[in-house]
């Protein structure tokens, strides 16, 4: 086919040629360009149905649409034409009304939910659940953090408990081989209604100057009795230790006792055997005892024996 | 092709077209690029809408004999160069109309013919003759029929560009071209052409020809 002619004619004029109202010289032309013009062809079958259909939707009017009336649907391959524009026309008219009617029932819930607002409410959704879940993952690891620290403090406590039993028992255990050690026979309580004893009455030491009381201790005597005055009775229990002041070494020990009364003040009362003591100075050492334990030195009572 | 043999020139009344010779033309008039046919109908179709223009009642006879004429020629001298195959196809159409009215028979109606015959006056009653409820409603049957033979992309197309009048209309094509990436007379070819293919099915489906 041989290429666009370059004088193409403009939509009037293919209107007029399709109306058979241009001239024939110009016809001729149109006429051999329609079968040997693609571009041509083409364009005069779009300006066709562009003028059949105007036909069908009442767009022409005045000399157009007489013209069309006498020349146009002279032919009868053109009334086949126009009819079919006829019916295109209706069928999509009668699509676009089912169209309307269907949107109509459907309007109510597309205004609902609408894609915009499907999109905004799944967000908000979404926003919510992102909301909780943060917080429950965070209230995890708070309680999962508690309660680590708890099983470390209940640890520990366990560990101190056993610690502080531990030492108790060994405390225990000393106390009772020092005072084996030191005093076999004061695991025996002497009947001191049988036994001839001495008693010595020494007060709370003082801080002047004061004289050492001294007590006698004859052969045959059995056992000494301290009594030892205290200036308040703090402390529940209370142990004694004689102790040589030239060598500071212990004598002898006694067991926790009590607070006793000592005239009118609080004392302790130890009693130990004559056969330890000689002719020489002495200090019974008095140690508080508290209820954890812990021992405390409350008063050194000095005094001097002598043997005879 | 069909042939009016009774009004073809004496020498062209005993020629008969053979496959060889029908291949020969289609192979001329699709100058070397294979079209499986298409061009031969397209020449028709052209050929057809010239004598239909020029108010042929035959049309579609001219134009086989048109088509007949030309493969004849090209069979007798083995090739024609002198002119493109569609200029030539012109060129005996052009004579077959020439003929065609100065012979006997004339089947070409003029005006005066047709206001005398007393056709009903068109003017006045705008409506199709041929547009009666019952083939209206044929026509609407075999229109979707026909358009749900089409793929959906051409069915969409084709209801899409010829809907809405004047403005609305100019405005969708535009949308339509930017939404196919097609220029606009791109686009309008492609309307043409899948309307034509419905147009002619739906005459096959209402029975007319």
């Amino acid at each position: 086919m041989t290429p666009p002619d370059k004088h193409d004619p403009n939509d009037p004029q293919l209107m007029q040629y399709l109306l058979g109202t241009l001239p024939a010289a110009e016809a001729e032309r149109l006429d051999e360009l329609s079968i040997t013009n693609d571009d041509f062809s083409w364009r005069l079958r779009a300006t066709e149905n562009e003028l059949v259909d105007a036909y069908v939707r009442s767009e022409l009017n005045g000399d157009t649409l007489r013209r069309f009336h006498t020349f146009y649907l002279s032919s009868p391959k053109r009334r086949d034409k126009v009819a079919f524009a006829e019916g295109l026309f209706r069928f999509q008219a009668d699509a676009a009304k089912e169209a309307n009617q269907s949107s109509d029932v459907g309007s109510f819930f597309s205004r609902l939910f609408t894609p915009r607002r499907i999109v905004f409410q799944f967000a908000g959704a979404a926003f919510v659940m992102l909301f909780i879940a943060g917080y429950l993952l965070f209230d995890n690891m708070r309680l999962r953090n508690d309660m680590s620290n708890a099983q470390a403090v209940e640890s520990s406590i366990r560990q101190n408990t056993q610690e502080l039993e531990k030492e108790l028992q060994q405390q225990r255990a000393a106390n009772a081989d020092s005072q084996k050690k030191l005093e076999p026979a004061s695991t025996e309580s002497p009947d001191l209604n049988k036994l001839d004893t001495l008693a010595l009455l020494l007060p709370p030491p003082s801080r002047g100057l004061s004289s050492i009381k001294t007590i006698t201790v004859h052969p045959n005597a059995d056992l000494v009795v301290l009594l030892l005055a205290l200036e308040s009775a703090e402390y529940p229990h209370y142990r004694v230790t004689l102790k040589d002041p030239a060598t500071d070494t212990a004598v002898w020990r006694s067991a926790e006792v009590e607070p006793t009364a000592a005239g009118d003040k609080p004392g302790v009362s130890v009693s130990f055997r004559t056969n330890l003591l000689k002719t020489q100075n002495y200090v019974a050492e008095v140690a508080g005892i508290s209820k954890s334990g812990k021992a405390e030195v409350v008063g050194d009572y000095a005094f001097h024996v002598v043997v005879k | 092709m069909r042939t009016a043999q009774s009004e073809r020139p004496q020498e062209l009344k005993n020629w008969t077209p053979t496959e060889n010779s029908f291949q020969q033309f289609l192979h001329w008039l699709e100058e070397g690029v294979d079209s499986n046919g298409e061009k031969y109908l397209e020449m028709r179709r052209r050929l057809v809408a010239y004598f239909d223009r020029k108010n042929c009642l035959s049309a579609d006879e001219l134009a086989d004999e048109t088509l007949a004429r030309v493969a004849q020629k090209l069979q007798e001298k083995g090739e024609i160069t002198d002119l493109s195959p569609a200029h030539y196809c012109y060129v005996t159409a052009k004579f077959v109309f020439l003929e065609y009215i100065r012979g006997g028979k004339r089947n070409q109606v003029s005006l005066e013919e047709i206001s005398a015959a007393g056709l009903p006056d068109l003017e006045a009653n705008p409506s199709f003759p041929d547009s009666d409820s019952a083939n209206q409603e044929q026509m609407l049957i075999c229109l979707d029929r026909c358009l749900k033979k089409l793929s959906s992309s051409d069915s969409e197309l084709i209801l899409e560009y010829y809907q809405g009048e004047q403005q609305e209309k100019i405005q969708r094509r535009r949308q339509l071209s930017e939404k196919l990436g097609l220029s606009a007379n791109a686009l309008s070819i492609r309307a043409c052409r899948i309307r034509g293919k419905v147009e002619t099915c739906v005459k096959e489906c209402c029975g007319r020809k």
